[in-house]
């Protein structure tokens, strides 16, 4: 009953027509820095209880049209500067108002607004629920290459293999399942057959900045949302012509031992990239494209990769927009999936010399946001994702195949009552097609309700309600209806101080790989499970966040999570005493600890620290042990220094061993050696340079990766690349 | 503020003095370099080239038979393999601790021998030797370290010129 009423609310949010706006005033004006008072651009301007708002031009100017008669407050907000509020903005009809705002910097960056806790724009300091922002600055800083490379350096966060962990969520599926859901701008971005992360397919240089989630959000996002939530968010297109120039190159070191040297020739990496983006009128492109070429520290780890990225934005009225996006990776690459031994670390076994998996990707996507009435906003989003790739290894005749193409589509209303009750809710709905030689040919799809509703308690207070109603099948014995509510209260006693705790619900569905992947690997046979139920799980969380005068933040967070019915790949010996490998449901599990960060600034924002520990206590509840590859302890430092036109920085990470790993691979021979494995200390140095002040409208930096050349393994078999040299020069037209 | 750049600072102390991680389990120790070689004589002179070489510097012949049989002198490629390349401008040599006899100690003397007759217990003689450097002829020690390959371990073979003789 309560669903009923709730599409009948949704519905009547998007397919009323409402008189758009009653003809209002105008309200323009500029905002510039405090110091210098030079313009500020990218500053958001939000009408104050209302979903409407703009951002400042490159001139720091805004303009806010329609805007009903009567006083209202506006709120304008920047990351590395203060919230500025001008409350009794007076606006008369047919006239324009004009308003001008000095914006003062702080010593880091604050302000961030983040759009993934809620799916709708909120400050950071007002989320229930732990969130890590890594920007385009830091992004562009640090030269990763690709966005996996980037989130090792968030807190709670850690890289097994190409897979996201976070706080100890996921341990290591063989790219088979992901217990942490991808978005790019809030549209789900998971491949159809594998249910894996495709990290590749978004260009690091589109990226605006990237909000992790941490903890259980199924009840927003469904499916796969078990352990976390990673949304890309892509950048806007700039108001005036911009050609972005970029080229890197770098090699590896030689390794550390003369014994695990098997190339006598320098490996190198390279990569050129080009975009370019203007407006015109009302409408606004991006192009992309790009090339990446690496040899690869290891034999048969070679890379080719190619990126065509296409985007517009289209302001169809002053309150309609619309977002196309088209992506298209062509890849091809060498196959390492472990070493031969530790004493030939960096060769695969002999059978595996020549495996190689070429993959063509290409996706197309559509936001279209509809400030319906002043406070209702209506968003629609649709995704298709189609996924190619063929494995061919030396053993078997021709390429075994994969397809993949999945429809995803998504209608949400915002809606802004009176004192401060913001109600979210839409409808979603998927459908998968896998033609595989790997999996079979299956479909599979799903529909889903949900609603969020944030209550306003006081001033102090705000408690945020939901839950999302998932019905999915990809055809296997449990269809499963799901049911996941979140519970959140927020507590701000003072400015600066945010007291939180939180509760919610997660699941994920098996992916099309677990459920049917036949196969061999490694002479074992690959056996499909269709009786694989969904996982669950339910987080709780409890946080402070204190700002520290106006030169930092500090973060504290006590986290437990408890995981029913956990899918995890083993070896189980049949009739015949053959071993065979099978994804099963094995486990009950709790994971629990802890999560401390800190931010600052100090000089004026010229230097920055960011500091974060993260304790995580993985326990097999069944089994009375510890779950595998999930590390104990993880700390992240972060130093950056600006100078004159130079920036330096480092960073450093410490990564505990982890206990467990797949023992039974080790046992029977597959890995030789692969219960190798240590403490990961890694320290990274960069050094960079703005040329502008010669004239030149080139940056350059120098990144030396792995400076200390630690040797250390991330998966079973896996030796981590070597110490790298990377020069970068970026020019920009 | 003070605390926070020193554990940063702790931080690269502590990674860059700690050990490098994962090693291979029998990773080998020895020595790697170029032989050049100059005024190459009649092949029926140049039989055989090895490497050889010696704990202690040898004071006289008798004591190169004793320092091999003891382990105090050890040769490259081993006594049975076939000899270093020969009649080429310059050939690189790898000598490690795998599958020879080769240890993790000081060398003082190693030198380039050549049988130059057909009495393979006899016809040896010295035709190049590691030098500090110059043209002096004066043997440099050479140290092998574990888990280390030693490089640039380079020697000048003059055929013409070669060194003297250690023993009478």
């Amino acid at each position: 009953m309560a669903i009923g009423r709730l599409a009948l609310l949704t519905s009547m949010t998007w397919c009323t027509t409402v008189a758009a706006f009653a003809a209002g005033g105008t309200i323009v004006g500029r905002v510039v820095t405090a110091a210098e008072k030079e313009p500020l651009a990218g500053v958001t301007v939000l009408l104050q209880g209302t979903v409407r708002g703009t951002s400042t031009n490159i001139r720091g100017e805004f303009r806010l049209i329609d805007v009903p008669a009567g006083v209202h407050t506006l709120m304008f907000s920047m990351v590395g500067y203060q919230r500025e509020t001008r409350p009794d903005v007076a606006v008369e009809e047919g006239k324009e108002t004009t308003l001008n705002v000095t914006m003062i910097q702080t010593a880091i960056p604050t302000e961030q607004i983040v759009v993934t806790a809620s799916k709708r724009e909120q400050s950071l300091q007002e989320v229930p629920v732990s969130i890590s922002v890594l920007d385009a600055a830091e992004l562009k800083q640090r030269n990763a290459l690709t966005i996996d490379d980037a989130l090792r350096y968030i807190p709670g966060v850690n890289i097994t293999g190409f897979q996201v962990n976070v706080r100890g969520s996921s341990g290591y599926s063989r790219g088979a399942g992901s217990r942490v859901l991808m978005l790019v701008d809030g549209v789900p971005f998971i491949t159809g057959d594998t249910g894996e992360l495709n990290f590749e397919s978004i260009p690091v240089g589109q990226v605006d900045r990237i909000e992790v989630v941490k903890g259980a959000s199924s009840a927003l996002y469904g499916s796969n949302a078990l352990g976390g939530v990673i949304n890309i968010i892509t950048k806007p297109i700039p108001e005036t012509p911009e050609t972005v120039i970029r080229t890197y190159g770098g090699f590896y070191n030689w390794p550390s031992y003369a014994q695990w040297r098997w190339s006598d020739k320098r490996r190198w990496f390279n990569g050129e990239s080009i975009s370019h983006a203007r407006r015109s009128g009302d409408i606004g492109m991006a192009l992309f494209v790009s090339r990446q070429i690496d040899d690869g520290y290891r034999q048969n780890d070679y890379l080719r990769r190619y990126n065509l990225y296409l985007r517009s934005h289209e302001e169809l009225s002053p309150s309609q927009t619309l977002n196309l996006t088209f992506s298209l990776l062509y890849q091809y690459r060498g196959q390492f999936l472990y070493w031969r031994s530790l004493d030939s670390a960096l060769v695969p076994p002999v059978l595996q010399e020549s495996d190689n998996v070429k993959s063509i990707r290409y996706y197309t996507s559509g936001v279209y946001n509809d400030i319906i009435a002043d406070n209702v906003l209506f968003t629609a989003k649709a995704i298709w994702y189609h996924n190619d790739w063929g494995f061919e290894a030396i053993h078997q005749i021709g390429r075994n195949e994969s397809i993949s193409d999945d429809i995803n589509v998504e209608l949400l209303s915002t809606i802004m009552f009176e004192k401060g009750h913001t109600l979210t809710a839409g409808l979603n709905g998927h459908f998968d097609i896998v033609n595989s030689d790997f999996f079979g040919n299956r479909t599979g799809g799903g529909g889903a309700l949900f609603a969020q509703d944030e209550l306003k308690l006081s001033d102090e207070f705000t408690l945020t309600l939901g839950a999302r109603l998932d019905l999915q099948s990809i055809g296997i014995t449990e269809a499963g209806a799901q049911l996941n509510p979140k519970a959140a209260l927020a507590y701000t006693p003072v400015a600066g101080t945010t007291v939180r705790a939180s509760y919610g619900r997660g699941f994920r569905i098996p992916s099309v790989a677990e459920a049917f992947l036949t196969g061999e690997v490694s002479n074992l046979a690959v056996i499909p499970n269709s009786d694989l139920k969904a996982e669950k799980s339910s987080s709780y969380e409890f946080g402070v966040s204190q700002g520290i005068g106006d030169w930092g933040t500090c973060d504290v967070a006590a986290f437990l999570s408890d995981y029913d019915n956990l899918i995890e790949a083993g070896l189980i010996v049949t009739s015949s005493n053959q071993p065979q490998i099978q994804w099963r449901n094995v486990t009950k599990a709790r994971v629990q600890g802890f999560e401390t960060s800190l931010k600052f600034g100090l000089f004026d924002g010229a230097t920055q620290v960011n500091l974060g520990y993260t304790y995580v206590y993985p326990e097999d509840v069944t089994q009375h042990d510890l779950l595998k590859y999930r590390p104990r302890h993880l700390f992240y430092s972060n130093l950056l220094l600006h100078f004159w036109d130079f920036t330096a920085g480092g960073d450093f990470r410490f990564v505990s061993r982890v206990d467990r790993i797949d023992e039974e691979l080790v046992e029977v021979g597959i890995v030789p050696d692969g219960d190798e494995r240590q403490d990961v200390l890694m320290a990274d140095f960069r050094l960079g340079a703005d040329l502008s002040a010669l004239g030149l409208p080139l940056t350059m930096t120098v990144n030396v990766n792995n400076a200390f050349q630690r040797n250390y393994v991330e998966l079973i078999g896996n030796l981590m690349p070597p110490r790298t040299y990377v020069l970068v020069l970026e020019m920009k037209l | 503020m003070r605390p926070v750049p020193a554990i940063l600072l702790a931080c690269v102390v502590v990674c860059a003095g700690c050990d490098t991680g994962l090693s291979p389990l029998d990773e080998p120790s020895g020595f790697t370099g170029i032989i050049r070689f100059r005024n190459w004589p009649p092949p029926d002179s140049v039989r055989e080239l090895r490497l050889v070489a010696f704990e202690t510097y040898p004071s006289d012949s008798s004591s190169i038979l004793l320092s091999l049989v003891s382990g105090k002198a050890v040769i490259y490629p081993p006594v049975g393999d076939s000899t270093l390349a020969r009649f080429r401008d310059s050939i690189t040599y790898t000598w490690t601790t795998q599958k020879s006899s080769l240890q993790v100690k000081k060398y003082d003397y190693l030198v380039v021998a050549q049988r130059y007759g057909p009495n393979f217990f006899a016809d040896w003689k010295p035709a190049g030797v590691y030098t500090a450097g110059g043209d002096s002829f004066v043997p440099a020690p050479l140290r092998i370290l574990l888990h280390r390959i030693v490089p640039s371990i380079d020697i000048m073979v003059d055929f013409r010129n070669p060194p003297p003789k250690p023993w009478r």
